[in-house]
């Protein structure tokens, strides 16, 4: 569990009115500024609260931001989710970083948050901007949104800020992490090609994604063929060493062919498209699903991931570690895993019907 | 929220009273499930107030959180720990349900909520019983403490209840859950293993664990024996000490000639000892620990405090946003453990 919250037992603005011999109103015009006391008794009142280390509390001031607006310089706890590779047109295609942000966004606001959004894949982006961005005075928590493992690296001062990510599980820093559950979503999809009566099933699988995951698809795989009774059919990686397109179609033709798959599932979204490319049409031919459907989409099967729920998750997660003042990479750090949707579709009828 | 007139403006406790035409400290104590108020009148208040839209203020309930954690008054309300042990003796003797269930009552404690326990089952509480003592005492958070494998429903209303799941993943409706990650125990201590010069590595599995647990260590050895020797299958031994386990056990262990064993949740000192002093010496013994805090050899210890805290943190922010019910997305919230030395 996070070891830095045990101690949470805070200075109050009552204990500096103890130390500095003042009542606690005079300690609060002290240090919000607000009221009208001698510099000098502001002054020594400041260095009191700080060396016994009194820090006012976020939460407190949010709230009283929130109740009394315009009243000085409060604000609301500040979240950045910095994003991997944002574009507008990701945007636009409604990918998956933009669900997150969406769950993000719900989840922060509900708790009571402001959230920044933070372009990592844009070419202004630089580290110093980085930093600027995430300035600790004003920033109470990072969410590292789904970075993945050709993403450049991130240095910040972790220690100042209460940290979750959002898959990357393979990447420093260390912390609490929201994703989404693959090991579930590749198992549940090997069930349900089970339950459609599929016997010879094939998993291939994004080389990015498999490494972003930590092996998560393969562990679904192996478990599901295991508990199934499943002949003992290879995981085909895709885009391994970068090849190209024309290879990647040959392998999984001469994979498919090696093992008779009966149907392929696939974290790829045009898995449809690769299987035409081998000269499989359809599913008389053979079967598909995708690992990482967005959306129920009646023409093809698979797993649905939802990201929207993982965006809510980690939000709900960052505001819990900044509501218990947990600063800085949590150890352990625990992962929250949330699980996928198996959805029918017309690319994977049931095994057989279309014979008849 | 009182900071503007216009659009978006909060629905307050003040519109509900408004609505259900009683004074707003009769909503607060029906919307808290005080049992001052019949029951009746608790559900009327609670279901204007759903119509009507009002939601309890999240910064109020942060401050009122905060509060607490500096000046703790009366308690903040109730958490019912509830496990399905025969008894409380039974209860006591186990070292995983009671180490949950002290630390848990401790973190319940610093957020100034109360804990008790509740015991369900045929000769105890019945699970209808359980929500109706529940409700009439305003004890809103459930947490399900390390329920077993065969306790696969409750017969709850679970509208009614905040609750978080502790290693009870079996239970449908599925609830969120919090649960040591033993699909990255049995990576963790195969590659310890072979990192320490083993080539050949068996798991041997308590038949006992349920199908979730089972299958999330089966996950973590598969696919590090994929990753060493894609060409292998994987071989793991489900132990029963009661139905020839022994027997089977040295049998599996002389025909698949290992240099380690890894136990989960498997008492490895009396495997051992039923094993051919020759055997047993040639081998080196570790364990995924799941009941025990401690054992003689290489070992991965349980979280079980980690457990009782989180479950605890988790349940008191939703009670704080009153967020009850069963969730449309469950999701379980793993922590890694650590590979303890013999010596430790």
């Amino acid at each position: 569990m996070e070891n830095l919250g045990h101690d949470v037992v805070r200075v109050t603005i009552k204990q500096v009115a103890q130390a500095a011999k003042v009542h606690y109103s005079t300690v609060s015009k002290a240090l919000s500024g607000r009221g009208r006391i001698p510099a000098a008794t502001r002054e020594r009142i400041r260095q009191i609260a700080e060396q016994i280390g009194y820090q006012p509390d976020p939460v407190m001031q949010s709230l009283s931001a929130q109740r009394n607006p315009g009243r000085g310089a409060h604000r609301e706890p500040r979240i950045v989710f910095l994003a991997n590779r944002w574009s507008s047109d990701e945007l636009a295609r409604g990918a998956v970083v933009r669900r997150l942000a969406d769950g993000v966004r719900y989840q922060a606001e509900l708790m009571g948050c402001t959230l920044d959004l933070l372009p990592l894949g844009d070419a202004m982006i630089d580290a110093a901007e980085i930093e600027r961005q995430c300035d600790p005075s004003r920033t109470d928590g990072i969410i590292v949104g789904a970075v993945d493992p050709l993403s450049p690296r991130l240095e910040l001062d972790w220690s100042r800020y209460a940290v979750v990510k959002i898959d990357s599980a393979f990447m420093l820093p260390t912390s609490t992490l929201v994703a989404n559950d693959q090991m579930q979503v590749a198992r549940i999809a090997f069930q349900n090609a089970f339950r459609l009566g599929y016997r010879r099933i094939g998993m291939a699988v994004g080389q990015l994604e498999e490494k972003a995951t930590q092996n998560l698809y393969s562990a679904g795989c192996y478990v599901a063929q295991d508990e199934l009774a499943l002949p003992d059919v290879p995981i085909l990686y895709l885009g391994e060493q970068r090849e190209d397109y024309p290879t990647t179609v040959r392998r999984v033709a001469d994979w498919i062919r090696e093992h008779r798959l009966q149907i392929v599932l696939s974290t790829w979204a045009s898995v449809r498209e690769l299987l035409r490319d081998c000269g499989l049409a359809g599913p008389d031919d053979i079967s598909c699903g995708c690992l990482c459907l967005n959306d129920p989409d009646p023409a093809l099967a698979g797993v649905i991931q939802h990201h929207f729920v993982v965006g809510q998750k980690a939000a709900e997660a960052l505001a819990m570690l900044i509501m218990h003042r947990k600063q800085g990479l949590a150890t352990p750090s625990a992962a929250t895993y949330v699980g996928g949707t198996w959805q029918d579709g017309v690319s994977a009828p049931h095994y057989g019907a279309g014979e008849s | 929220m009182s900071c503007d007139g216009n659009e978006h403006r909060r629905v307050t406790m003040s519109d509900v009273a408004l609505a259900a035409n009683v004074h707003k400290s009769t909503v607060s104590l029906a919307l808290r499930n005080q049992s001052k108020l019949s029951a009746a009148t608790r559900e009327r208040i609670r279901r204007i107030a759903e119509q009507i839209g009002y939601r309890p203020d999240p910064m109020l309930g942060l401050f009122n959180l905060r509060r607490r954690l500096l000046a703790p008054p009366r308690p903040a309300g109730g958490i019912a720990f509830v496990s399905d042990l025969p008894n409380a003796a039974a209860f006591a003797r186990s070292e995983r349900h009671e180490r949950i269930f002290s630390s848990a009552r401790e973190e319940a404690k610093r957020l100034n909520f109360t804990m008790e326990l509740f015991l369900v089952g045929p000769a105890q509480l019945s699970p209808a019983r359980l929500s109706q003592v529940l409700l009439a005492r305003g004890i809103t958070g459930i947490l399900l403490g390390a329920l077993s494998p065969g306790t696969r429903s409750l017969n709850i209303d679970w509208s009614r209840f905040c609750v978080v799941g502790i290693e009870s993943t079996q239970v449908e409706p599925r609830v969120d859950n919090v649960s040591t990650n033993y699909f990255q125990a049995a990576r963790l201590a195969y590659k310890a293993l072979v990192d320490d010069g083993r080539r050949n590595v068996g798991f041997v599995i308590a038949h006992d664990l349920g199908t979730e647990i089972d299958s999330q260590l089966r996950a973590g050895y598969l696919v590090e024996i994929h990753a060493q020797t894609p060409s292998r299958t994987a071989p793991f031994c489900r132990f029963d000490p009661d139905e020839g386990g022994f027997e089977h056990l040295r049998q599996w262990i002389k025909s698949e000639d290992f240099d380690a064993v890894v136990g989960c949740g498997v008492d490895l000192s009396r495997v051992s000892a039923q094993i051919q002093p020759e055997v047993a010496k040639s081998l080196t013994w570790a364990s995924i620990d799941i009941h025990r805090a401690q054992t003689g050899c290489l070992c991965i210890p349980p979280l079980h405090r980690e457990l009782g805290r989180r479950a605890v943190e988790l349940l008191v922010t939703r009670l704080q946003i009153n967020l009850r019910g069963v969730p449309a997305n469950p999701d379980t919230t793993l922590f890694p453990v650590e590979w303890q030395d013999a010596k430790g």
